[in-house]
């Protein structure tokens, strides 16, 4: 047993990290200006560790927070968003990722997108990726070992394991579909979205910063989006959005 | 005579003269005098150069018409101008004379009258697609010329007498020149021409995004519907026997004439709206402290599309600060409106006014810009301290003040880092593989012991069983092309060779005496070894005499095997 829990620490130490982590003091000096009320200088501190390849959700909110102090709602909500989906489970995070996607206009959902988007708080992409991979795992042993030994006890666990599989991969499915395959992006400030990808084409409809699009396709400098929530779509400027 | 001749002569070349100098000077023409509502007329002018004031010519107001100007060119010695008119009614409608001055002169040509219509009458059976007149379906919109975002109603009508099996599927277009709202769906019974329909409509709110002539391709509408047998006098047996029939029905495409904005006019502010709209402004409180946050509401509600309506600007005094706004979207019947909900901040003293909010629109009826205000807000800010009602931390004094929806910043951060996007690290599918090995070769394992255990006799068994199914069924072919040489010949092999994977024994060769004394030998019940004596006897007899069997008793012969061979599958 030792030994199959050595493999796999060895295993998650193999998964490269690459990424200078900041120190307390770094930390703290951030916390210090945005404290001052000097939120430029916070948003610069987590800008740079960010940069640095420190992957965090905590760090993401607080510069989401430092942004809107700073009155950029739509950095503020790509940052929210971006630690929402390595922690989607903690409160503060959902509450202000709910309250800044009020403020950029994005309506209410239906009761079947509420549902949907309810099930992608339960794990996060990782930790789903992690689960199906151990339950792949004890999944092949169990019933390996179940078609060696006829043991009722194996067969027993391999049932539990396939229903848990299922549950987890089609969780999986969503998430990975949601978050790898649809390229989702934030309006970075207020914008005209026009019908064509022309500079001097009247614009269709506005969005507010912040407001969370879809990527369906690139021409040159433009983009051409959908609403994430009731579905229009049209051209946007390329610098005037940000991919999650 | 020869006076007559000559009078009418002279009236003829005086005739000729007039219409020679008519067509000189000023003529009118329109390309029909019947048009569809919405379809577009070719008015083309051409007045002589020779004349004077040529440039101060102007065509006279048409309110029954929407004019634009479409080409003026010269042609030989005359000068020719081209308008697009587009009605806007249905009717009878002039177009009045149109008058040009040649030195004081005054020359007028002839007033045209024009028909409009809803639909020509040659195309309205194309457009109702009644291709069966108990089930029909047809689309309209309700106004057939608008402008640029103006909101239209998009009608799919699908009506029919027959019953329904099951509730129609309808396909709308693409609406690719639209931007299209929500579809509402309405059904019940109607009378058409003095018959009971079931109607089913399905609207949608549309809104153009280009001007020109615009087509909404065919919606189609699928449906189920019951078609009773006639002959039938019972309800009951009616309702029971009735045959579902599927249809699929186009209905017919839609052309909406879609105008541009004008640009005459077009105020500063102007986003988009198009339609009719009001806007009201409200605070929640009108006597604050210094610091306490004031909620201004700026709702916009009207008949457009909304969703091109984007905050009206607010111009505030420069001691009250306005932070984020929240924006609400809410449509309901044929309005819609936009809340935008701000928090201002007032940072001195005294009574201040929040000045009124513009909101500028096109109004598609009266076709001009509209420029509406809200009322000016005084507001009483006094000198005090804001007590919020929480206790907080002095690093969230800030975040209070503007509203207390965000969370504060969180200080205790463990500095931990989180992986990137796991998925795309093909590592777990190389740890994966030797898992699915020992899977692949536990699996192989199984097959394998399973292989080296089976039981032979019970295989034996069931290779028996269906091959004397196979020969009963080449019995059964053979009774149908009454080949009694063939149906016998295949009964007794079938069950001859049943019984020998049964109790492996040589049953194909022996004589009916042995076979009887074989089964003695198992619990098989005496009246089953006379039936098989029987069949056994029976293929010995009718196989190769020239003595013909009935289909009847070949039919009695074939169920009495089958039902022998189940049995005697229970047994042994």
């Amino acid at each position: 047993m030792n030994k199959v829990l050595i493999i796999f620490l060895l295993f998650f130490s193999l998964i490269p990290i690459y990424a200078n982590v900041p120190t307390q003091e770094q930390l703290s000096q951030s916390l210090e200006s945005y404290q001052n009320g000097v939120y430029e200088n916070s948003i610069k501190e987590y800008e740079l560790m960010i940069l640095n390849g420190f992957n965090n959700p905590y760090i993401y909110y607080n510069l989401s927070n430092s942004y809107y102090r700073n009155n950029d709602i739509g950095r503020a909500s790509l940052n929210i968003e971006r630690a929402l989906r390595l922690a989607p489970r903690d409160k503060d995070i959902q509450y202000n990722r709910n309250f800044i996607a009020q403020l950029s206009g994005e309506p209410e959902q239906n009761i079947a997108e509420h549902i949907v988007s309810k099930l992608q708080l339960i794990l996060s992409l990782n930790e789903l990726v992690i689960i199906v991979f151990l339950l792949t795992i004890i999944l092949c042993i169990s019933i390996g070992i179940y078609f060696l030994k006829q043991q009722r006890f194996f067969l027993n666990i391999s049932i539990i394991c396939l229903v848990l599989f299922f549950l987890n991969a089609g969780l999986l499915c969503l998430k990975a579909y949601n978050e790898v395959i649809l390229e989702e992006a934030i309006v970075l400030s207020d914008t005209q979205v026009k019908n064509k990808p022309i500079k001097n084409e009247d614009g269709a409809f506005s969005v507010l910063a912040g407001r969370k699009v879809i990527v369906l396709s690139e021409l040159g400098r433009w983009v051409n989006i959908k609403l994430s929530v009731d579905g229009f779509s049209g051209w946007i400027d390329k610098n005037s959005i940000e991919k999650i | 005579m020869f006076e007559f001749k000559k009078n009418i002569l002279v009236i003829m070349l005086l005739f000729i003269s007039t219409v020679l100098f008519a067509d000189d000077i000023l003529n009118v023409f329109l390309n029909k005098r019947e048009v569809e509502l919405g379809k577009l007329l070719t008015l083309t002018v051409e007045i002589s150069n020779d004349i004077e004031n040529l440039d101060k010519f102007e065509l006279p107001k048409m309110p029954d018409f929407i004019v634009l100007p479409k080409k003026n060119y010269k042609k030989g010695n005359k000068n020719i101008y081209t308008y697009d008119i587009t009605p806007k009614n249905i009717g009878f409608f002039s177009i009045p004379s149109i008058v040009v001055y040649d030195k004081d002169k005054e020359i007028t040509s002839e007033p045209i009258n024009v028909k409009v219509v809803k639909y020509l009458q040659s195309k309205k059976s194309s457009y109702t697609n009644k291709s069966n007149e108990n089930i029909f379906v047809e689309a309209y919109i309700d106004i057939n010329s608008i402008y640029v975002n103006q909101q239209i109603y998009y009608t799919l009508k699908f009506s029919t007498k027959f019953d329904l099996a099951s509730n129609p599927t309808y396909f709308l277009p693409m609406f690719k020149d639209f931007w299209k709202s929500e579809s509402n769906t309405k059904s019940g019974y109607k009378l058409i021409d003095g018959e009971n329909y079931f109607v089913f409509e399905v609207i949608t709110k549309l809104y153009p995004m280009r001007d020109g002539n615009v087509i909404i391709d065919p919606s189609n509408v699928k449906v189920e519907y019951l078609k009773y047998d006639d002959v039938d006098n019972n309800e009951f047996n009616k309702i029971l026997n009735a045959k579902k029939i599927k249809y699929s029905l186009n209905s017919n495409p839609v052309t909406v004439r879609v105008f541009p904005l004008p640009e005459i006019g077009k105020p500063e502010n102007f986003t988009g709206a198009v339609g009719k709209y009001s806007i009201v402004a409200s605070v929640d409180k009108k006597s604050v402290v210094i610091n306490e946050p004031i909620s201004l509401t700026v709702q916009i509600e009207g008949n457009g599309n909304i969703n091109a309506i984007s905050e009206p600007e607010i111009k505030l005094p420069t001691d009250m600060k306005k932070y984020a706004t929240s924006v609400y979207t809410k449509s309901k019947g044929f309005t819609n409106s936009k809340r935008f909900k701000s928090v201002i901040i007032p940072l001195i003293e005294g009574e201040k006014t929040i000045p009124g909010v513009y909101f500028s629109y096109f109004d598609p009826d009266s076709k001009e810009y509209v420029n509406i205000k809200t009322d000016d807000i005084k507001v009483n800010i006094s000198s005090g301290v804001y007590v919020k009602d929480i206790e907080v931390k002095q690093s969230d004094v800030d975040t209070q003040n503007i509203d207390k929806s965000i969370q504060p910043i969180k200080s205790d951060i463990k500095l931990k880092q989180y992986h990137h996007m796991l998925i795309k690290n093909k590592m777990f599918v190389f740890i994966l593989i030797p898992f699915f090995m020992f899977l692949i070769y536990s699996l192989v394992y199984r097959i394998m012991v399973l292989y080296m255990q089976r039981d032979i006799v019970k295989l034996q068994k069931k290779a028996g069983y269906k091959k004397s199914l196979k020969y009963l069924h080449e019995a059964y072919k053979s009774m149908q092309e009454e080949n009694q040489e063939k149906f016998y010949f295949n009964i007794n092999l079938s069950i001859r060779i049943f019984l020998q994977s049964c109790t492996n024994s040589d049953y194909i060769n022996m004589i009916k005496e042995e076979i009887k004394s074989n089964l003695n030998k198992f619990q098989i019940s005496e009246s089953l070894v006379i039936d098989i004596e029987k069949i056994l006897i029976d293929c010995e007899l009718f196989q190769f005499s020239y003595i013909k069997t009935t289909k009847l008793q070949m039919e009695d012969t074939y169920r009495n095997t089958k039902y022998i061979i189940e049995e005697l599958d229970k047994v042994l």
